[in-house]
């Protein structure tokens, strides 16, 4: 064990020495990742709406109650608004509103109908009845205004940017002022004693964050495990052609292995190295992408990393261990690659093939939607991706998370084994003779 | 010190290249193994370092069969190559300590050493610079210091004079000569006549990995009842090389 400390110290120090390489290594790749995320949906925006920036959602008569929400909420932190009278909106003409909907703009419309209106055909009658008009009537124990309030959203079905912000809008404000509605007024229609009794929510900190919370790990279940994993194989391999490949081709391996120490105590030293650096770089990715989703404040429906992504101390430490056991498999996979082929060349071009499996891993995940069958947590790496979604979706149990990292502990340990008994017969030279 | 008794070595899937070889390196002497490119002399260094296992025949070093013993035969030994590099982002005074901890040397002691190689050699000046940074002279100068840290008693040099010029080609065999007065049995391999002359106590002429003639290099001489050196070998080469 001295012996690989020694190999491990020395490997180490290397690395660090050459800071540029360290850059490399350890932050370049999660940076670009973090400008790639927040560049990906201005860019889906402009070639959609022809505008690098979000149109404002403009609000078509909106009452009283909407103005007061978006005053006392967050929403307009997200989204900003312009407001348009009901004379404004019918000065303009057809192509005229036309060619707004089309460049992104989002009308909201706050209408009062009846159940009888068909809304298939085309829009109902401008109503001058608002929802707190609705109220006095539910007050006044008028149950037939039931489900007659009701708030049009119109914009370009045929961007996917506009309908996913229009989608998002509406679960997201629209929800929260649903809510607000039935909490403020409401107190009227119980004051006269209507209805069930509405659940007031006490301000806290600690509420609003697990509200975005829920919303934000959903996106950051499909985005953030294959990232991890994409990023560590990138370091394990990036070290492993540098500290084992590269010096077996120069003949400095030889050297090492021409000194009294074992072959398992210069591979573990090298594990050792490539672990460290590779833990330390995925935790940086991590917090990178940590610090992407929390100054995602406009909180874009195209955000891949959406505002407020959280996990409990708990999972934060199960994500580490399973990312831990995770790279001693990529490592001990790396190494067993090296030792076996003989070619700098083929090592390299091998080294690169498992990257593409977990391209192709990350964008299954990021487009998933169905829940992990039991068989995916027995293929391993697979399994890491599937745990930490898990773990980001509030579903993670002690079985499947046993279950895949015993599978990747055993394979690992088989694959470290196998190495070590063919790098022990393994030369520089056992072609042989080419010099001789 | 070093023997070696028929020993042969065959890869799989090709052919044998080192045939049914015996020979024995006492202490305080030098012996040389001398034949063309491919004849077999690095895999027979290799066998002895415990690099390669030999497919039949034994090989001991200080009496230990290197089969058995290899990293106990590692600390016995100083190895050199042309084909080992050092690493090229290192400089000399930290790989110095690297190997010193690796042979489990004592700081101290290591640094008493260090500074005696360094003068012996010249390597002070370049102690701090990185290894790529320096020429094939002064790699070779580092290489052959830090093989010899942990002082051995048996030194295996496989072409130690190879791409050198002739300044330092003469320093390295000056301090082979030395070494072999302070007792160490060196094996050489060399494909020059002059080094192999001037330096070997005993030499073995390898052709197609057999040894095909040796002793003195007088002795070889008369052997073949040829003039020089260099006609006694290529005389051995002729009559011994299988055209394939």
């Amino acid at each position: 064990m001295r012996a690989a400390i020694t190999i491990f110290r020395w490997e180490f120090k290397k690395i660090l020495s050459n800071w540029r390489k360290t850059l490399l290594v350890f932050v370049v790749p999660a940076l670009l990742l973090l400008i790639a995320l927040n560049l990906f949906p201005l860019i889906v925006n402009y070639l959609s709406t022809g505008s690098l920036q979000n149109r404002p959602i403009i609000l078509l008569n909106p009452p009283e109650s909407f103005v007061a929400f978006t005053e006392q909420s967050n929403t307009s932190t997200i989204y900003s608004y312009t407001t348009m009278s009901k004379s404004e909106y019918n000065r303009l003409s057809d192509d005229e509103r036309k060619e707004m909907i089309e460049d992104g703009s989002i009308f909201l419309r706050f209408s009062s109908l009846t159940v009888r209106d068909n809304i298939q055909d085309k829009l109902p009658d401008w109503s001058d009845a608002t929802i707190e008009e609705q109220y006095e009537k539910l007050a006044n124990h008028d149950t037939d205004v039931e489900s007659t309030a009701t708030i049009f959203i119109m914009y370009n079905a045929n961007s996917y940017s506009v309908s996913a912000r229009a989608e998002q809008f509406s679960e997201t404000v629209l929800t929260k002022y649903s809510t607000y509605i039935l909490e403020t007024m409401g107190q009227d229609y119980l004051a006269i004693g209507g209805g069930n009794s509405f659940k007031i929510n006490e301000f806290n900190p600690f509420t609003t964050v697990l509200n975005h919370r829920s919303t934000a790990n959903q996106g950051a279940a499909r985005v953030l495990p294959g990232i991890l994993v994409l990023l560590m194989y990138y370091c394990v391999y990036s070290l492993t052609g540098e500290i084992l490949a590269a010096e077996r081709e120069r003949g400095f391996l030889t050297k090492l292995r021409m000194t009294p120490i074992s072959e398992s105590s210069l591979l573990l030293g090298k594990l050792l190295t490539i672990l460290v650096v590779g833990m330390f770089s995925s935790l940086i990715t991590f917090l990178i992408l940590f610090i992407s989703s929390w100054v995602n404040r406009s909180n874009n429906a195209l955000s891949l990393l959406p505002f407020g992504m959280l996990l409990m101390p708990s999972q934060l430490i199960l994500v580490i261990v399973t990312l831990f056991i995770s790279c001693l498999l990529m490592i001990a996979i790396c190494f067993l690659f090296v030792v076996s082929l003989k070619r700098m060349q083929d090592v390299l071009i091998n080294l690169q093939l498992p990257l593409v499996l977990f391209l192709i891993d990350f964008f299954a995940q990021l487009f998933r939607y169905s829940d992990p069958v039991l068989l995916e947590y027995l293929i391993p790496l697979h399994n890491t991706t599937i745990v930490i979604r898990d773990i980001f979706l509030s579903q993670e149990t002690p079985f499947h998370i046993i279950l895949s990292l015993s599978i990747n502990a055993i394979v690992g340990w088989i694959v470290f084994a196998r190495t070590t008994r063919k790098f022990k017969k393994m030369s520089h030279s056992n072609q042989g003779g080419q010099n001789d | 010190m070093i023997e070696v008794r028929d020993v042969s070595k065959q890869y799989q899937k090709s052919a044998t290249v080192v045939e049914h070889v015996s020979f024995t390196v006492e202490k305080g002497t030098i012996f040389g193994l001398l034949g063309p490119n491919g004849a077999g002399k690095t895999t027979i260094m290799q066998m002895i370092a415990t690099l390669l296992a030999p497919t039949s025949g034994v090989i001991t070093v200080c009496d230990l069969p290197t089969t058995a013993n290899a990293r106990d035969i590692r600390r016995l030994l100083g190895f050199l190559t042309t084909e080992i590099k050092l690493d090229p982002v290192s400089t000399p005074d930290k790989l110095f300590d690297f190997f010193g901890e690796l042979y489990d040397i004592p700081a101290d002691e290591v640094a008493q050493r260090k500074e005696k190689s360094f003068a012996r050699f010249g390597i002070g000046p370049f102690a701090n610079k990185r290894i790529v940074e320096l020429s094939t002279g002064m790699k070779q100068k580092i290489s052959i210091a830090i093989s010899l840290i942990h002082n051995p008693p048996v030194i295996i040099f496989d072409e130690p004079t190879n791409g050198l010029d002739i300044l330092t080609s003469r320093q390295v065999m000056d301090y082979l000569l030395e070494l072999r007065e302070e007792g160490h049995a060196i094996l050489l391999s060399t494909h020059i006549f002059s080094v192999a002359e001037a330096l070997c106590d005993e030499i073995a002429i390898i052709v197609d990995g057999r040894i095909v003639g040796q002793g003195t290099a007088k002795d070889l001489i008369e052997k073949t009842g040829t003039a020089t050196f260099e006609d006694a070998f290529f005389a051995l080469y002729t009559e011994n090389h299988k055209e394939k």
